[in-house]
């Protein structure tokens, strides 16, 4: 099959694909009268790494659960390609989200066999190479492997898929720098580079250099959403900077709602 | 997706019974031996020493029946709220499979196992009471049950087995619907879970009391029941085990899809 797909095909493919593979409107999601997310609109274009920027509790994990189909928006719409959260969507995004996942019995092989037979995109050999890389055997038991291994098992299943859509929460949060490396170099050279990555995190700094675009969330509304060379040329700062100045206020609003 | 959902759930379910049935038969084979080596079958009660022993064997019965159900309605439990509700719901609910797939897997996994922990108790109970057992009377009376067998009974064994799976299926389904309900609650969610099947299972009594109540005051219907049965007692229990098929039957499509709609559609993983 691969073969007999070259490149002209890829072209003539790309030229009917919308251009945007998510797309909201007006959407809103409550947890009984607290709003979560408070009427997004956003069109977000293929290829590119994207970072969702946010203080907690400001949205990112609702938006990132709407979009995988954990969670049903209150109101408005999500769009991934065209569909609505569902199984045609759940075949074509990779979530790694902010837990482990795994039932404890599984082993590194087992895990394996399970993302093949769900994922048609997921590449085992890719797969089995990187764990090998890492030094982890296929017959390990999940259970019996440290928190920085489980983290790295888990990402690299989720980076072995060919997937249009990435949804990576909170990939860095808690992990020493040098894992941090080793999160991001893996992130850069196994994503699909037709598809698009998000990666929900409040540490930009860390980040910064990957990113093409970034959104801003607050209080469950984007109070931004530009690319990195924009803010850099019409800012002036760095997006960690700009950050920190637009969420500076934050403690202060804390009454408004 | 179906058949590799039941792949991985028969799988997971396994991990934590198989053991555990083999355990259970190799102590009943163990004691049973024991007896029949010292000749204390736990049906001889001649002296104190076999008293004893029939004492410990009713204790061992006891123990392992309760070990069984125990076990086996944790596992039922801890399969869906675990791996649906709990850390594994991340994975589970992101794969492109629809959800009324997920619920279903667990559904016929968890009934599967128990009938087989059944199978298995009734099992480890054969093998310790094959001790003390008359064989020759056994044999006979199973003999004379095979000479008289007809097409009623074969039917009746039929309704009796389809009335255990489905049996079974409801009361899995009860557990089901009392999880999902309880997820609803943003705190408390385990406690939640109990209070709603309480609610449901009084819910349940209270329904059917009250239709026996109303059933019962027509005058014409209990006619019409007795009747049956005096007419003829055969057809009178194909009908009633035929109802009770039913009524399982309809208790576990409605918890069934109930289950599936709230995870649907009101999904709010921890």
């Amino acid at each position: 099959m691969e073969e007999m797909r070259t490149g002209a095909d890829f072209v003539q493919v790309d030229k009917n694909v919308d251009p945007v593979l998510i797309r909201l409107q007006n959407l809103r999601k409550t947890y009984g009268a607290k709003p979560a997310l408070n009427g997004l609109d956003l069109e977000l274009g293929r290829g590119k790494i994207v970072g969702l920027l946010g203080p907690n509790g400001s949205g990112k994990t609702t938006l990132i659960k709407i979009l995988n189909g954990l969670l049903r928006p209150t109101e408005g719409i999500a769009l991934i390609d065209g569909y609505a959260p569902g199984v045609e969507t759940k075949a074509r995004v990779s979530y790694l989200p902010d837990r482990m996942y795994f039932a404890d019995w599984m082993r590194a092989c087992d895990l394996m066999d399970f993302f093949s037979d769900f994922y048609a995109d997921f590449d085992r050999q890719k797969a089995a190479e990187m764990f090998s890389a890492l030094g982890i055997r296929p017959t390990e038991r999940i259970k019996t492997m440290s928190k920085g291994t489980k983290e790295k098992v888990q990402l690299v299943l989720v980076m072995s898929r060919k997937a249009e859509l990435y949804l990576l929460d909170e990939p860095i949060a808690g992990v020493d720098p040098a894992a941090r490396d080793f999160i991001l170099s893996t992130i850069l050279t196994n994503y699909n580079e037709d598809g698009t990555v998000i990666i929900s995190t409040h540490l930009i700094s860390d980040i910064e250099r990957v990113l093409d675009e970034v959104i801003f969330l607050q209080n469950g509304q984007i109070v931004r959403h530009d690319t990195v060379d924009n803010i850099r040329a019409v800012e002036g700062k760095s997006v960690d900077q700009l950050f920190r100045e637009v969420f500076r206020a934050v403690p202060y609003q804390g009454g408004d709602f | 997706m179906f058949g590799k959902l039941m792949k991985y759930e028969m799988k997971s379910l396994s991990k934590g019974l198989i053991p555990l049935y083999g355990a259970i038969l190799a102590v009943a084979l163990i004691n049973s031996i024991m007896w029949s080596v010292s000749g204390n079958g736990p049906t001889s009660t001649t002296s104190t020493i076999s008293g004893l022993s029939q004492l410990t064997a009713m204790l061992v019965y006891f123990g392992l029946c309760v070990a069984i159900a125990v076990v086996t309605f944790l596992v039922v439990i801890q399969r869906f709220y675990k791996g649906l509700l709990g850390q594994e719901g991340y994975l589970m609910f992101t794969l492109p499979v629809p959800t009324w797939q997920l619920t279903l897997s667990k559904l016929v996994g968890a009934t599967i196992m128990t009938i087989l922990s059944g199978i298995v108790g009734i099992l480890s109970v054969i093998i310790l009471g094959s001790v003390g057992l008359n064989w020759g009377a056994f044999l006979r009376g199973l003999g004379q049950l095979l000479a008289n067998w007809d097409l009623d009974m074969t039917f009746i064994c039929i309704e009796l087995f389809l009335l255990g799976v489905v049996g079974t299926a409801s009361m899995v389904t009860d557990i089901y619907i009392a999880m999902a309900l309880g997820h609803l609650s943003s705190k408390h969610r385990v406690a939640m879970s109990f209070v709603w099947f309480i609610v449901i299972q009084t819910a349940l009594s209270f329904l059917t009391g009250l239709i026996g109540i109303v059933l019962g005051n027509i005058p014409a219907f209990t006619l019409f029941i007795t009747n049956f049965f005096i007419i003829s007692p055969i057809i009178g229990t194909h009908s009633m085990l035929w109802f009770s098929i039913l009524v399982c039957l309809v208790e576990t499509l409605i918890f069934y899809f109930g289950t599936t709609w709230v995870l649907k559609n009101k999904l709010n993983l921890e």
